[in-house]
């Protein structure tokens, strides 16, 4: 009869048994098999990107010379452009270097812009995350800022040898100063769990009270310099409404994302100079 | 405890099927879908290992969902071993192998993932409200797909045993019970 009890409680026992080795086993040891089984799916992810590009390849080639021809001059235009563009930019860094020399400002961080595809995106209610294909081998650092054609993209959590993996502004463990464009007192963006389709939201606390955002005239949040994650001015969000918040004195609102965070193929990960070791000639 | 070399073929299946419901995902982001698919995962192991070897095998599986996705690093090492414990104490009611119920404890494991990782990240961010609409949907959209894809893997892990000329009948323990 015993017997009998103690076999049906065995498997308990012996879960009871796993537990307390796996809750003993040190913390290093539980931190190398998690990053081990992150880099060992690592190259599944690439592979599938190898599959799109060669999908792209295969409906491009399928244009008419026509189409290539007008793409290839629309190409050059756009090439001449920017050629342009870069000669006014570096005129305008010279200009600005000259004044904070007169003015003796103090420096600004400098980043390296790294360029990198979007092999995979993870996005749900509870975390939004997508992996870019470059990680160590590319000089990524964790923490380092991650931009694309519409603003603040996120941040890079995770490192492996051949990808990273980015928190989007979105997800709600992710958190950031912020400032109103024209304005420059410091705010908090931070994500939130997103409640059902259409674009992506987050929130802004500790705005002051002076401030009135509506839909005919939303206020814009851009970074700010603060913590020298993100260099000043990129684009957060548009903030349609405010509310008093729990505390009385400050306000709270709703900021409205950019709708193409869902639809990521592309971003920039800046990395400052000092940390990156890399020379700054990416761009 | 000798080592049961079907371990090796179920978390090969179980690798699989994550990283096709995670290349799913990537596709339906832009649409604002998501699905969870972890339940199949534990239905056949449970009626065919020993509870040791049970145990192993979703220590196993749960260390590399937990790796892979941005969760507490404990929450499926912990969740999948009692789940599939759970699951091995019903299995008395399911022995036959071609039986629906398969399908329907597939269906009851993948609710259990879903309410464990709801559960947690609740805790964790604190906004159930804004959130219980979205699971819904997560929980309609992933037992949809379910129903197509738990006989599916079904099949594909016993036609890997057979591949393999490995045996798929319960172990002897399963007549204990």
């Amino acid at each position: 009869m015993a017997n009998k009890r103690l076999d049906k409680s065995k498997p308990l026992i012996l879960l009871g048994v796993f537990f307390a080795i796996w809750w003993l086993v040190p913390s290093l040891v539980k931190s190398f098999t998690r990053v081990s089984f992150s880099e060992f799916q690592a190259p599944v992810w690439i592979v599938s990107s190898y599959l799109d590009n060669l999908g792209d390849f295969w409906s491009r080639r399928n244009h008419s010379k026509e189409e290539l021809i007008t793409a290839g001059r629309e190409i050059a235009r756009k090439k001449v452009y920017y050629q342009l563009k870069t000669q006014q930019t570096k005129l305008l860094e010279e200009e600005i270097k000259r004044l904070e020399a007169t003015l003796n400002m103090p420096g600004r961080i400098d980043f390296r812009y790294e360029v990198a595809r979007v092999i995979q995106r993870d996005l749900n209610l509870w975390w939004q995350q997508v992996t870019i294909q470059k990680g160590k081998n590319y000089g990524i650092v964790k923490g380092a800022a991650v931009v694309f054609e519409g603003g603040v993209a996120g941040r890079v959590v995770e490192v492996n040898w051949l990808t990273s993996k980015v928190e989007l502004i979105s997800s709600p463990n992710f958190r950031m100063a912020a400032s109103f464009e024209e304005d420059g007192r410091p705010v908090v963006y931070q994500g939130i769990v997103q409640n059902g389709f259409g674009n992506p939201v987050g929130s802004v606390r500790d705005a002051p009270e002076d401030l009135r955002a509506s839909k005919q005239k939303p206020l814009k949040l851009v970074s700010t310099g603060l913590g020298g994650t993100f260099p000043p001015g990129l684009s957060i969000g548009n903030v349609i409404w405010m509310e008093p918040g729990s505390s009385g004195i400050f306000q709270a609102g709703r900021v409205q994302l950019d709708k193409r965070l869902l639809n990521l193929h592309e971003v920039s990960v800046l990395i400052p100079i000092e940390q990156s070791g890399f020379n700054n000639n990416a761009l | 405890m000798h080592f049961d070399s079907r371990i090796v073929v179920f978390w090969a299946s179980n690798l699989l099927l994550f990283l096709l419901t995670m290349l799913v995902n990537s596709r339906l982001a832009p649409f604002s879908f998501y699905l969870i698919l972890l339940g199949p995962m534990l239905i056949l192991p449970a009626v065919y290992f020993k509870s040791t070897s049970l145990v192993f095998f979703s220590f196993l599986t749960g260390l590399f969902i937990d790796a892979i996705l941005p969760q507490p690093y404990w929450l499926f090492i912990y969740g999948f071993p009692i789940i599939g414990l759970l699951i091995r104490r019903l299995r008395s009611n399911f022995r036959t192998e071609t039986s629906y119920r398969f399908i329907l404890l597939a269906h009851i494991a993948n609710l259990a993932c879903i309410i464990l990782l709801s559960v947690s990240q609740f805790i964790y961010t604190g906004q159930f409200s804004a959130s219980l609409m979205q699971v819904l949907i997560i929980c309609l959209l992933s037992h949809v797909i379910l129903v197509a894809v738990a006989p599916w893997f079904f099949s594909f892990e016993r036609f890997l045993l057979q591949l393999l000329h490995l045996e798929y009948t319960h172990e002897d323990e399963f007549l204990e019970l």
